[in-house]
Parts: C-alpha cells; sequence; structure tokens
C-alpha cells in the first residue's frame, strides 16, 4: 500500500534479522492484495516463531486457497487481504470466524476515534476480518499535462469530454480496478441518486449515466495498470484513479512524473481497506500463532510503513499510538506527489462506506451484464 | 518407425504468392492490446460479451498468443491461472467454464475440448520455444486424456466429442465441426501417437463435405450425426445456423493449407455482392435468412484471410483495437496469425498399436462416479447425461450490432 516508499523492502528486510532457528514452528502468512507488494519484510514475527509469507493475486482466495480449504487443509493461517479478496472467500466459504484473540488485537479505542475510513471497514467487516487499515481510494480522475485536459469536475462534464472525444476517457473493469469501482460506486452520492449504498434498487441515475457513457469509451482496461499505460502512450487522455494509486503509479513509474489527479466537486473519497482474516480448519498450533502475531500487526511501526497510516492524507495513527515519520527525503518526495494543499482537501472531504458484501456482487454482476456486456 | 497419413488430405495449397497482397503479420503491439483489454492481472482471460465469465477456450487462445509473441511471462500467469482454477481433480482436461460472480468458480467441471486442444498446443510449443520438459509433458497428458475421454467411434467413423459428457445423445452423437483444429491435431499428434488423430482429420474433412447446408452449403454451429446411420443434420438445441461457432471451420482448414469446399462455400457465401451487410454475421441454413447486420472483425478477418487463400485480394484485417469482445478479437488474431505460420506436417502414428484407450459407455459412467465420489461435499460433481453441457449453447457469441 505504500509503495511511495521505495526503500521500504529493504529496510524491512534489514529488519528482519537472521534466519529463524530450525524446529521453530511456522506461520503461514497469505498476502492477497495487489497493493500491498511492500508489505511482507515488515512483517514481525511472533518470538518463537517463522513466518512463511507468500504474495498472490486476490483471485488466489477464490480458487487454490478456497479449494485447500474444501479439503479442510487450509494452504494459509492467516490472510491479509483488500475488501475484493475478503469477498471472495466469503463467497466460497473460506473464513473462520473471527477468533477472539484476533478481534482482541486492535488497540482498544473508541469507534468515534477512528478515522472515518477505518470506522467504515471496521463496520463492514465486524465478527468476520480484523480491520488493519483504511487508505484514501477514489474517485479521482488522472490526467497528463501535456494533454492540455481541464478535468471534469462534475458527472455531466465527463460524459461531455467523453463524448467529444471518443478515445478520450478510459475506465478500467470493476472487478479488477479499484479506480473502476470507486469511480462507479462514487457515481450515486453524485448524481444525488435515492440510495448510494444500494445499486439493485437505488441507483437509477446512476446505471443510466454508465449507459450513456458506455458508447463513448474505446473499451474498459482490465486492470487500472492497463488503464495508466493507456494514458502514459497517449491513447486516451484522461482515466479514473484512486489517491493511493495516484501516488504509487507516480513512484513505481507506472505513470510520468508529472501525472495531476483532480477530484469531483463535492465526491467523497471511498477507503481502501485491508484486512486479516483466519480459513477454516487451520490447527490449533496455528491459532496460536494466530493469536500471538495479531497484536504486533498492529505495531506503529508496520502501520506507518507497511500501510502508510499517520502518512496518508486523512488517515491518522490508531488512537493511542505514535505516528511514525517518514526519512525527510521520503517525507519530501510524498509531499511533491501530494501537494500539502491536495492532501488537507482529500483529509476534508466526506468518507463514503464501502458497498455491504451482497449490493458488491450485485454491482459486479450487473455491471458486466448490462454495461460492459452489451457491446 | 511412424508412418505419415496423406489420405485426408484435398489440396494443399501454396503458400502467399509474389502476386499477392501480403499481410503484414500482427505485432507485439496486437498482443499488447489484447491483454489490455481481456487479460485480467492474474492471466485469465475475459470473455466481455458474457457478463465476464472466461473459459477454458480463452486461456487456451491466451496461452497460444502468449507463445506466439514470445511473452513468457504472461504465458506463465495464464497457465498459472488455469491450472489453478480449471483443473479437474481425475484428469488432465480442464473445466470449460468460470464465473467471476454471482455463481462463482466452476459449476459445470465438463470440458470443453477446443479448450483443451489449444491449451495442449501452447503448452507444446511453449514447451519447444522455451526449453520447458514440463510444459512438454502437459502437454501430452493433457492430448491422451483428449484421446481417452472426447475421441468416439461411430459405424466406422472417429469423432471428436465437443466434451467429455453431454454430446451422446440416444439419436446420435453431437458435434461441434469448429472444434476441429487441424492443425493443432497434427501437433499434438507429435506427442500422442495415436492413429486416432489422422483418423479424426480424415473423418472431419469428410463430415464437413457432408455437412453443407442451406443455399450456401455451410456447416452448422452444432451437428447431429445419428446413430441410424442416417445423413447428418444440424443439432436439435442450437439455432441451425453458420454463426460464431462454425466460422471457425473455414478459418481451421485454411490454417492447414486445406482447400475443402467449405472454405469454397464460406467465401462465396461472405463475398456475395447482394448481401446487405457484407459479411453478414450468420446465415440460417433451413430457411436461409441472412443476419441483419454485419458479421464482427473476427468474420472479417477470416473472410479476408479466405480471399488471400485463395488468390483474391483483401486489405489488411481488423486490428485487436477494433474488434467489439473478446472472442471477435481472438478470432481476428488467429486469422492474421494464421495467414503467417507453417502448416503442421501431417499427424505421426506410432509404429505399434499403443494407442490410447477409448472409454467404453461403461467406463465413462465409471469415470463420472469416481469424479463424483472424489469431489467432497459434491460441489464439483460432473452431471451425467445428454443435458450435462447444456449452458454451451448459452454462451453468446456477438456481432456488430445494426
Amino acid at each position: 500500500m505504500t509503495g511511495a516508499l521505495p526503500r521500504r523492502a529493504l529496510l524491512g528486510a534489514l529488519a528482519a534479522g537472521p534466519a529463524a532457528a530450525q524446529g521453530q514452528p511456522r506461520l503461514r502468512i497469505l498476502i492477497a492484495a495487489e497493493g500491498l507488494r511492500d508489505l511482507a519484510p515488515l512483517l514481525p514475527a511472533p518470538p518463537g516463531w517463522v513466518l512463511e509469507v507468500t504474495e498472490e493475486h486476490p483471485s488466489f482466495v477464490g480458487g487454490p486457497l478456497a479449494e485447500s480449504v474444501r479439503r479442510r487443509a487450509p494452504l494459509a493461517d492467516l490472510v491479509i487481504v483488500g475488501l475484493p479478496g475478503m469477498e471472495l472467500g466469503r463467497r466460497r466459504n473460506v473464513w473462520d470466524a473471527l477468533p477472539p484473540a484476533l478481534a482482541a488485537a486492535a488497540p482498544s479505542a473508541d469507534p468515534a476515534a477512528l478515522s472515518p475510513g477505518l470506522r467504515h471497514i471496521r463496520d463492514l467487516v465486524e465478527r468476520e476480518a480484523l480491520a488493519l487499515t483504511a487508505a484514501p481510494g477514489g474517485p479521482g480522475l488522472l490526467h497528463l499535462p501535456r494533454d492540455r485536459v481541464r478535468p471534469p469536475r462534475t458527472p455531466r462534464e465527463l460524459l461531455d469530454f467523453a463524448r467529444q472525444d471518443p478515445r478520450g476517457f478510459l475506465y478500467p473493469r470493476l472487478d479488477s480496478s479499484a479506480s473502476g469501482l470507486h469511480f462507479a460506486v462514487s457515481l450515486p452520492y453524485l448524481l444525488n441518486d435515492r440510495d448510494p449504498a444500494d445499486p439493485q434498487t437505488g441507483w437509477d441515475r446512476s446505471w443510466a449515466y454508465l449507459e450513456a457513457l458506455d458508447p463513448h469509451i474505446a473499451y474498459y482496461p482490465v486492470s487500472t495498470l492497463a488503464a495508466m499505460e493507456e494514458l502514459k502512450e497517449g491513447g486516451c487522455a484522461l482515466i479514473t484513479g484512486t489517491i493511493l494509486g495516484h501516488i504509487t503509479g507516480r513512484v513505481r513509474g507506472r505513470l510520468p512524473a508529472d501525472t495531476q489527479l483532480a477530484l469531483f466537486d463535492g465526491a467523497p473519497v471511498l477507503p481502501l481497506g485491508v484486512v486479516a482474516l483466519v480459513p477454516r480448519f487451520i490447527t490449533a498450533e496455528a491459532a496460536a500463532g494466530v493469536a500471538a502475531l495479531a497484536p504486533l500487526l498492529f505495531e506503529p511501526r508496520l502501520q506507518g510503513l507497511g500501510f502508510g497510516r499517520g502518512i496518508l492524507p486523512g488517515e491518522p495513527p490508531w488512537p493511542g499510538t505514535p505516528a511514525v515519520a517518514l526519512p525527510p527525503d521520503e517525507q519530501a518526495a510524498l509531499d511533491a506527489l501530494l501537494p500539502t494543499t491536495v492532501a488537507a482537501e482529500i483529509a476534508a472531504r466526506p468518507v463514503a462506506r464501502p458497498l455491504a458484501h451482497e449490493f458488491h456482487a450485485h454491482l459486479l454482476l450487473r455491471w458486466d451484464q448490462q454495461i460492459a456486456g452489451r457491446r | 518407425m511412424a508412418w505419415r497419413f496423406w489420405g485426408a488430405i484435398l489440396v494443399v495449397l501454396a503458400g502467399p504468392t509474389a502476386a499477392q497482397p501480403a499481410w503484414t503479420p500482427p505485432d507485439a503491439s496486437e498482443w499488447q492490446q489484447f491483454q489490455r483489454r481481456y487479460m485480467a492481472p492474474e492471466g485469465r482471460i475475459v470473455d466481455t460479451a458474457n457478463g465476464g465469465i472466461s473459459h477454458s477456450e480463452g486461456q487456451g487462445y491466451g496461452m497460444f498468443f502468449a507463445t506466439h509473441f514470445g511473452d513468457r511471462p504472461a504465458f506463465e500467469r495464464l497457465w498459472r491461472w488455469t491450472r489453478l482454477n480449471l483443473s479437474r481433480p481425475t484428469d488432465s482436461l480442464h473445466a470449460w467454464r468460470y464465473t467471476p460472480h454471482g455463481a462463482f468458480g466452476v459449476q459445470d467441471t465438463n470440458n470443453a475440448t477446443d479448450g483443451d486442444l489449444y491449451i495442449a498446443w501452447a503448452l507444446l510449443r511453449a514447451a519447444e520455444r522455451w526449453n520447458e520438459p514440463e510444459w512438454h509433458r502437459s502437454a501430452a497428458r493433457i492430448a491422451h486424456d483428449v484421446l481417452a475421454c472426447c475421441v468416439r467411434r461411430q459405424r466406422g467413423h472417429t469423432l471428436l466429442l465437443p466434451g467429455a459428457h453431454g454430446f451422446e445423445r440416444p439419436d446420435g452423437i453431437v458435434v461441434n465441426l469448429s472444434y476441429y483444429a487441424f492443425p493443432v491435431l497434427r501437433a499434438l499428434s507429435r506427442i500422442a501417437p495415436d492413429p486416432a488423430w489422422a483418423e479424426l482429420e480424415r473423418d472431419g474433412l469428410a463430415l464437413m463435405r457432408t455437412a453443407a447446408f442451406g443455399r450456401w452449403h455451410l456447416p452448422p454451429d452444432w451437428l447431429l450425426i445419428p446413430a441410424s446411420g442416417a445423413a447428418p443434420s444440424p443439432a436439435a438445441g442450437w439455432p441451425p445456423r453458420f454463426s460464431w461457432d462454425a466460422l471457425r471451420v473455414p478459418l481451421n482448414l485454411a490454417w492447414q493449407r486445406f482447400d475443402a469446399p467449405t472454405t469454397q462455400a464460406a467465401l462465396q457465401f461472405w463475398d456475395y455482392p447482394g448481401h446487405a451487410h457484407r459479411p453478414p454475421a450468420w446465415v440460417e441454413l433451413r430457411s436461409n435468412s441472412i443476419a441483419p447486420y454485419p458479421g464482427h472483425s473476427g468474420v472479417q478477418a477470416v473472410h479476408m484471410f479466405l480471399r488471400l487463400r485463395h488468390g483474391a485480394s483483401a486489405p489488411q484485417a481488423p486490428g485487436v483495437a477494433r474488434a467489439p469482445d473478446y472472442y471477435a478479437a481472438a478470432v481476428g488474431l488467429q486469422a492474421r496469425i494464421a495467414y503467417t505460420m507453417a502448416p503442421e506436417p501431417p499427424a505421426e502414428l506410432p509404429a505399434t498399436a499403443a494407442a490410447t484407450p477409448r472409454r467404453s459407455w461403461i467406463g465413462d459412467v465409471l469415470h463420472a462416479a469416481g469424479s463424483y465420489f472424489a469431489t467432497e461435499e459434491h460441489e464439483h460433481a460432473p452431471p451425467a447425461g445428454p443435458s450435462a453441457r447444456p449452458t454451451m449453447s448459452g454462451v453468446r457469441r456477438t456481432g456488430a450490432m445494426p
């Protein structure tokens, strides 16, 4: 999640210490979220345990992990995922009820003291998963100065923009891109739909808008990265983006260094959540390891450098825990990417709650059938 | 010592001549366009016209393209996703359909033979290109299982089942002639030598000559081979059309440079100047009614490919970016690759009769039962009976709408 911090992996590897002793019990951690690729070296092992960390695409949860759980031999003892990965596992009956030790691991805090994004994620996954963090997502629009785009500030302006230039605007598929998903989920707020939480019955204006936009979309890229490549190569002038994706895209060179992020007028920010879950049928020994690891997931260093808590706008450290300062050069780099005024504007925006799982599933299916599938 | 089968070849066309306007081969940018539109980051090919589902067919096509364009990382992602998500517990074949939304995952473990053939072919080509023996072994296992599960003999003819289950009916066997990918059948004979490969080619070509219906003498998407020995007819349960599936029949023939009557019939149909939209998307073979809209870019590409093969002129085929969906893009890209590929040498036969045993009907029942009991909680139990795979016809192939 914090690809804005390029030395992270190296620091983590150095901090991991010498190789673990032979014969120690092993705890298998699966990280199944693309944006968390720098997290593994930062995960602290509980005393007496060796961590075995595997990184996979979120679809791994719905495929091999689900199959292993069905065979009562799960491939991992603890899974760290974003909300889409959690949803895949839920649909395949992968997750066990949240163990009390895991539920109690988060720093005790009055919910009112949590950031709105974190509060929404906690509410959404309560009793199923341990919310580790939330980061600012979308909706945003990315463009390049060379294209001299006056970024649309409203859905109406965006539709006009797309109509005037059929190759001008792209948004990626919702099921494999947070930027595409957050664009769609924000529409009912921007269009004053009846119930933004219910795409089944409360999104009349949003569905009509997506249908009206469809003829002016050349195609739906399969990922945010594919959309970024189009922007970079001049295949389009405007793509959807998230706040975090804008930062990491520029740091990792997926986006040109001068890429600009624009926000819709009056749009809320949707949080990107990261949660930890336990698959069914893990051994009692592994459960003990998970219980030992859980409090360590909230150590300020991991929360700061691994998840960006206290660094990203609108997401302060967990109440009662200190912030971790970035090295000055990295902080300067982050300030260049996200000027203080922009960060303040993001932090001041209302934070919308992600869709509940049944509505999330409905949205993906309906979008594929009604919007992408009709061309 | 293997001997080579020559009998089935009708006319082997020469390659493109100097007098012919040449197509430029598709370059890596076309593959990149395909990936951005249809290949999800984890290696899943998305059928954008069918609710975002995936098929073994799409995975096989994607793996073939990745190999053709020398993109090993993409090939590995595709194969890994295919293996992890579509593998069947009892053999080396693959479940034909994966649903990402709603009823999630694999709901029907029946295979689609064209998908397995392409996966095996792509593995074989990748093994040869990148010298990976394990991919070679995987290809051989799939080829053997295709022979074991999906090849039947009826009245002296060797037939290719479209899937292991659901196509053997009381009234006969249903085949899909577009699954006879001749270059693939020939290539796989090198790693799973068996007389059946050459028999499939010979009898498939004979079937195509027989399956000529309607004014245009074209094959239907789905064809019934009656058990009674009567003449083949368009299979009940599907529209009796030459459309999105059968489009690949002339493609496969021309790919292997067979100048069969079907290629000439398809060319005449698509070339006919009286059509309101040329080339039409489909023709109804009983009524001869024509689609009121043109075929998508995949149809156009195959049409132009046939024109070139027959010495006529043709403009450059539409690129991936002009395709309305995954299927049109994939077929179009295949046609453009086929134009530049050398034909496969004839199928190899084993010197001794060590052919892969075909399953009998009782073998199939036992196989199905074994799959069922091997699948805990019966979540993936393969259905039995002729209606086992009705959804194949439900896969909508869209065309450019009027």
